[in-house]
């Protein structure tokens, strides 16, 4: 995809990513690899999966995933990220404010003229 | 470490992440190579095509480096936490001339823990530490070319007065102009 087709999803995506991946570790801790995958499955997600890494070095420092390498059945250890009870709280923070903003965005999408219409 | 880790491929895009996130701290920088090294490892590629494919995945260095960049930067959203710090960073280098007259040795090292302190706060950008700097060196420069000087031009209580107000002002000045940084 070039860089202005690009704009609209990636503008988009700077609010809501790191929401999707503490909702991908809601009920298990998940490795990286496993993670981007999982987002990548979801095209409109990531486009690069390597910029996943940036976030979740913040999302660490801000204590909403804790990280924990364990060994693999096969092949090196795997670095897991698991939600802590900050990030917990954010996610259900953020899943209550989500679909009052969609519709709101959805109100003036398909509704241009306002309530007056 | 395995053999994926030796790969000429990895290590050129390694080594373009790299260089594209240069002004990233060393310990964040140190990270994202080692994820992205790891993210490579754990992926369980063999052979140019399917490290070349993983690599496509993890996409342009550019592009990975910018968003390390970006989530460096100071971040709407979550406002750096650390204000009691930024103050007294701001206080230790407005007060370092006054005290650098009163007590030299207690000056330095306000002025020392301020710089210190300046330099590795997340929240300001590098002009605005180096203006910091400035205007915090400003004060033991000019005593020092007034030292130099003091022998063949007489000292008089208006020049006392000047290195004064100038000790007390641009520091301060310096100090002001931080905090005003950090509201915008």
């Amino acid at each position: 995809m070039n860089e202005a087709g690009d704009r609209v999803p990636s503008q988009l995506r700077k609010g809501v990513l790191e929401y999707c991946v503490l909702a991908l570790l809601r009920n298990e801790p998940k490795y990286g690899v496993e993670l981007v995958a999982e987002l990548s499955a979801v095209s409109v997600m990531t486009t690069s999966q390597g910029t996943i890494y940036p976030l979740l070095s913040r999302l660490r420092r801000e204590g909403l995933v804790a990280t924990e390498l364990r060994d693999s059945p096969s092949g090196p250890p795997r670095r897991y990220y698991t939600l802590t009870r900050v990030g917990r709280a954010s996610l259900t923070e953020f899943a209550h404010a989500w679909p009052l903003f969609r519709d709101a965005v959805d109100h003036f999408l398909t509704d241009p003229q306002g309530d007056s219409g | 470490m395995n053999t994926t880790d030796q790969h000429p491929l990895v290590a050129a895009y390694l080594d373009a992440v790299a260089r594209e996130t240069a002004e990233l701290p060393a310990e964040r920088r140190a990270e994202l190579l080692a994820d992205l090294r790891e993210h490579v490892e754990v992926s369980g590629a063999e052979g140019d095509d399917q490290i070349r494919a993983v690599l496509a995945g993890l996409g342009e260095p550019r592009t990975v480096a910018a968003s390390a960049l970006a989530e460096e930067a100071p971040a709407g959203p979550a406002a750096p936490p650390s204000t009691g710090r930024t103050k007294l960073t701001a206080i230790l280098l407005g007060v370092s001339g006054v005290l650098l007259l009163l007590n030299p040795y207690a000056g330095a090292i306000a002025l020392i823990v301020a710089l210190v302190l300046l330099w590795g706060a997340p929240q300001w950008e590098n002009r605005q530490k180096l203006i910091g700097t400035a205007t915090g060196a400003a004060v033991p420069f000019v005593v020092f070319l007034g030292a130099l000087l003091g022998d063949a031009s007489r000292i008089g209580p208006m020049e006392v007065l000047l290195i004064l107000a100038f000790s007390l002002a641009v520091p301060a000045l310096g100090a002001a102009l931080l905090l005003r940084a950090l509201r915008r």
